[in-house]
């Protein structure tokens, strides 16, 4: 299957650079390539009843962490919450 | 007294005999990371507080303490473990001063054993490689031969564990991460079954394939580590309910009767004749101590890569979609919008390998690719699963190279993007069936680099594979810890 580079990137949130894109496409394309090459197995999927996780019960834990701590490693905040840039278009 | 080229089961017992110190214990490896350092680039952060970590231990001994058998023993941590105060980066420019407010299941119980954290090592980026080439930060050199790299991803702690600046570490492993840098730096490295030690605080990659091991100089140590991490974890829903024994007190070289299979496919044309030599004379030694040596067959090995591929980009795309620059982590400036932020962010957050296996992921898990691979790649792992647990009925453990050649120098990946992935083949098999595999050091090429053997067994069978791998140890007469630095 053809390798799209510019539109995987658009999907992941990515830019590669124009001078890279020839490079990136040509080595993904081999990996994707080799990565295609499985064979049709008669099979089908069914989930692993045997080895099911066990669901925790859902009650309200005390959290261990302060408001703080989280905040901590966050580039921006304000005002005691994580601030990102302007999402709403100011009208003219 | 070069305590640091002691092995931790050593360290323990002349802790006990009052015959050195944790403190110097810890002043030696230091010493030794100040000579050897510059040369290997292990770590990517040395810890400040050594001295005072090895101080308690010292008092709580000389209180009377009963301690852990590994109190004081020095310990290094792959850097995509979470270590509560100590910045934990996965060797990425997106994590470069990220400081996680708590620890790994793994660390605190290193901590609670009186483990002397010494520091955190390097890897490549988020542990997508297998030469410690794509760090952000350094490039770590190979302690035997410092113009060859240590291996990956985990390659900064097998080059500490080799190089002498630990006494054992902790890696990840998700397609060889801990077993290929063991073997290329000429340590133990042990990927447990997936299940067996808690990824909570483990920074993830592959969630379904992640799993932490443990790394070094001897069998028993490497038992050691294991025995302290494995357990039962409710912070990790895939953590499995179940006890665990002493495994190094357990250890035993007595492998009369012991079914070691061979699987051919391992020894293809791909895999270089000194290290086919290497783990065949590995194999007639253990028969010679009495297991019973048969060559099977495992027709869906050469398919194995191409499943794990898809199945951990996949993952590495949905885990690393985190990396928003929002919470923690780098973020990019001069922005014009929150979608701009997030590309730029990414886009310089990440390396190209990164960024690769991440499109990779986006790729196989789009709507037109989806049943062409992604779900014929979960379908050829329960064939992969179903053809060990058909070779488990006929033997114990499976024995095979690690990596088709040892180490190689800088650069090869680079120009062979394929060979990146392809050299995986023996490794990756293990973390799609979540089994438990063991690397040991079993000879060396003509230039003088360490060549690794891996033991396999079933699901739980730690004890099994670190027998057999005791028993090797013990045959060869030990592992010698060499290297040029």
């Amino acid at each position: 299957m053809k390798i799209d580079i510019a539109h995987l990137a658009g999907l992941a949130h990515l830019h590669i650079d124009k001078e890279q894109l020839p490079q990136f496409e040509k080595d993904m394309q081999a990996i994707a390539d080799m990565m295609g090459q499985l064979p049709e197995l008669d099979d089908i999927l069914e989930p692993d009843a045997e080895n099911a996780m066990p669901l925790r019960a859902d009650v309200p834990e005390e959290n261990k962490f302060t408001r703080d701590e989280l905040l901590a490693n966050a580039p921006c905040t304000e005002s005691g919450c994580f601030a990102v840039p302007k999402i709403v278009e100011q009208e003219a | 007294m070069k305590l640091y080229r002691k092995t931790a089961s050593e360290l323990s017992a002349m802790l006990r005999k009052r015959e050195c110190s944790a403190a110097e214990i810890c002043k030696d490896t230091l010493a030794r990371i100040h000579v050897a350092e510059d040369r290997i680039g292990a770590y990517i952060t040395q810890c400040e507080d050594v001295m005072q970590q090895a101080q308690k231990v010292d008092k709580a001994l000389a209180a009377g303490e009963v301690l852990h058998p590994l109190a004081g023993i020095p310990v290094a941590v792959k850097d995509n473990i979470s270590t509560k105060g100590i910045r934990t980066t996965c060797a990425s420019r997106m994590l470069e001063h990220y400081v996680p407010p708590y620890d790994a299941t793994v660390i605190e119980k290193l901590r609670r054993a009186g483990m002397i954290l010494i520091g955190k090592t390097n890897l490549d980026e988020f542990a997508m490689g297998a030469s410690t080439e794509t760090s952000y930060f350094k490039k770590t050199h190979n302690p035997h031969n410092t113009e060859y790299v240590p291996g990956g991803s985990s390659g900064g702690s097998a080059a500490a564990v080799a190089a002498g600046e630990t006494i054992l570490a902790l890696g990840s492993d998700t397609g060889g991460s801990v077993r290929q840098p063991a073997a290329f730096c000429g340590i133990v490295g042990l990927k447990p079954t997936y299940g067996s030690v808690s990824r909570y605080g483990l920074i993830a990659y592959a969630s379904s394939l992640d799993q932490i091991g443990a790394m070094g100089r001897s069998v028993h140590d490497t038992a050691m580590l294991y025995s302290l991490i494995c357990g039962y974890d409710k912070m990790d829903a895939t953590s499995v309910q179940k006890s665990y024994p002493d495994f190094a007190a357990a250890c035993s070289a007595d492998i009369r009767g012991l079914r070691i299979g061979v699987p051919k496919e391992y020894f293809g044309d791909n895999v270089h004749p000194a290290v086919q030599a290497a783990v065949w004379k590995g194999i007639r030694l253990l028969e010679r101590g009495g297991a019973v040596v048969k060559e099977i067959s495992f027709p869906s090995m050469e398919y194995a890569v191409n499943a794990y591929y898809i199945i951990a980009s996949a993952e590495a795309s949905s885990n690393l979609a985190r990396y928003d620059g929002v919470r923690y982590g780098f973020r990019a400036e001069k922005t014009d919008s929150l979608t701009d932020m997030y590309v730029k962010t990414r886009s310089l957050g990440f390396g190209d390998e990164v960024k690769r296996r991440i499109m990779l992921g986006t790729f196989v898990l789009s709507t037109e690719c989806y049943d062409a691979y992604y779900k014929k790649a979960l379908l050829m792992q329960r064939r992969i699963k179903q053809e060990f647990a058909d070779a488990f009925q006929m033997c114990d453990v499976l024995i095979t190279p690690v990596y088709p050649t040892a180490a190689f120098q800088p650069g090869a990946l680079a120009e062979h993007p394929l060979m990146r992935y392809t050299g995986d083949i023996c490794t990756v098999p293990a973390n799609i069936a979540g089994l438990p595999a063991i690397s040991v050091p079993c000879g060396m090429t003509e230039q003088g680099l360490p060549i690794g053997m891996q033991i396999t067994g079933p699901h739980f069978a730690e004890q099994t594979i670190l027998n057999a791998a005791y028993a090797y140890e013990t045959l060869c007469g030990g592992f010698p810890m060499g290297g040029a630095v």
